[in-house]
């Protein structure tokens, strides 16, 4: 049971911690894939 | 552990592949090109300028035709010409504008234009939305409160350019544009004012003024 919470504590951390990566990937891809041309 | 781990990092890679939209190689080219064109453009760099503006509207009026896009190169364009105190040959927009007429475009261009009456305010990029009924009642000791609280550098440099184009202004709406010009390199624009400021206080017989401003010109040459 103790083992089993260890688990998903360490899951919830990793899934965490790779959508804070995904975040900044994605920030990263789409400010240079910006291409709407705007006015001014 | 390791076998959960891996099916996450799956999931999150073809996450990834689904949310990449396909953005087609002349839109992202004459994006570029503009975007350089514009900076050059400013920093007074005018044999390089030039072609990056033939290549943006290259791109954008290949096969792929799309009106919009090239009639906002055009606007673009434009814009930095108000923003630099110069005037700017218009018939390509008009041309693109009777194929394919859209209002904020139309808007915007007689924004450009000083065609007031007739701008509809509410297809104007937001950061104008003040700025265009001050325009409209000639308030230059509101627009002196307005114009800096404009975030973008450009749009409040335009937002000057408009003003001393086509309205009554003072020393001070020169000086807004002149500290925007040079707190962001912006030579071109930066001339333009100077002498733009240079005359008036010639014109105000403020002597030792206009040798300041000979000073700041003829640094700025070096």
């Amino acid at each position: 049971m103790n083992d089993f919470s260890t688990l998903r504590s360490d899951i919830g951390d990793a899934v965490k911690a790779l959508d804070d990566m995904a975040g900044k990937i994605d920030a990263i891809l789409f400010q240079k894939k910006e291409t709407e041309i705007k006015v001014p | 552990m390791r076998k959960i781990l891996t099916v996450v990092i799956v999931i999150f890679i073809c996450s990834c592949g689904l949310n990449q939209k396909h953005i087609p190689e002349w839109k992202d080219t004459s994006f570029r090109q503009l975007e350089n064109y514009k900076v050059n453009f400013l920093t007074g760099k005018e044999n390089v300028s030039e072609p990056h503006f033939d290549k943006a509207k290259k791109a954008a009026s290949g096969d792929n035709l799309d009106l919009n896009f090239l009639a906002r190169i055009y606007l673009n364009k434009y814009a930095l010409h108000i923003a630099a105190l110069e005037d700017f040959d218009d018939s390509e927009f008009v041309r693109i504008n009777k194929l394919h007429p859209l209002a904020p475009n139309f808007a915007y261009y007689n924004f450009l234009k000083g065609n007031f009456t007739v701008v509809e305010d509410n297809l104007l990029p937001s950061q104008y939305s003040s700025f265009i009924q001050l325009v409209r009642n000639k308030d230059l000791t509101k627009a002196l409160q307005e114009i800096p609280s404009i975030d973008d550098p450009l749009s409040r440099l335009i937002a000057c350019g408009i003003w001393v184009k086509y309205l009554l202004y003072d020393e001070n709406i020169l000086q807004t544009a002149i500290n925007t010009s040079a707190d962001n390199g912006w030579k071109r624009p930066l001339r333009a004012y100077l002498n733009k400021l240079q005359k008036y206080y010639l014109d105000h017989g403020e002597t030792a003024k206009v040798e300041n401003i000979k000073t700041r010109l003829e640094l700025l040459k070096k």
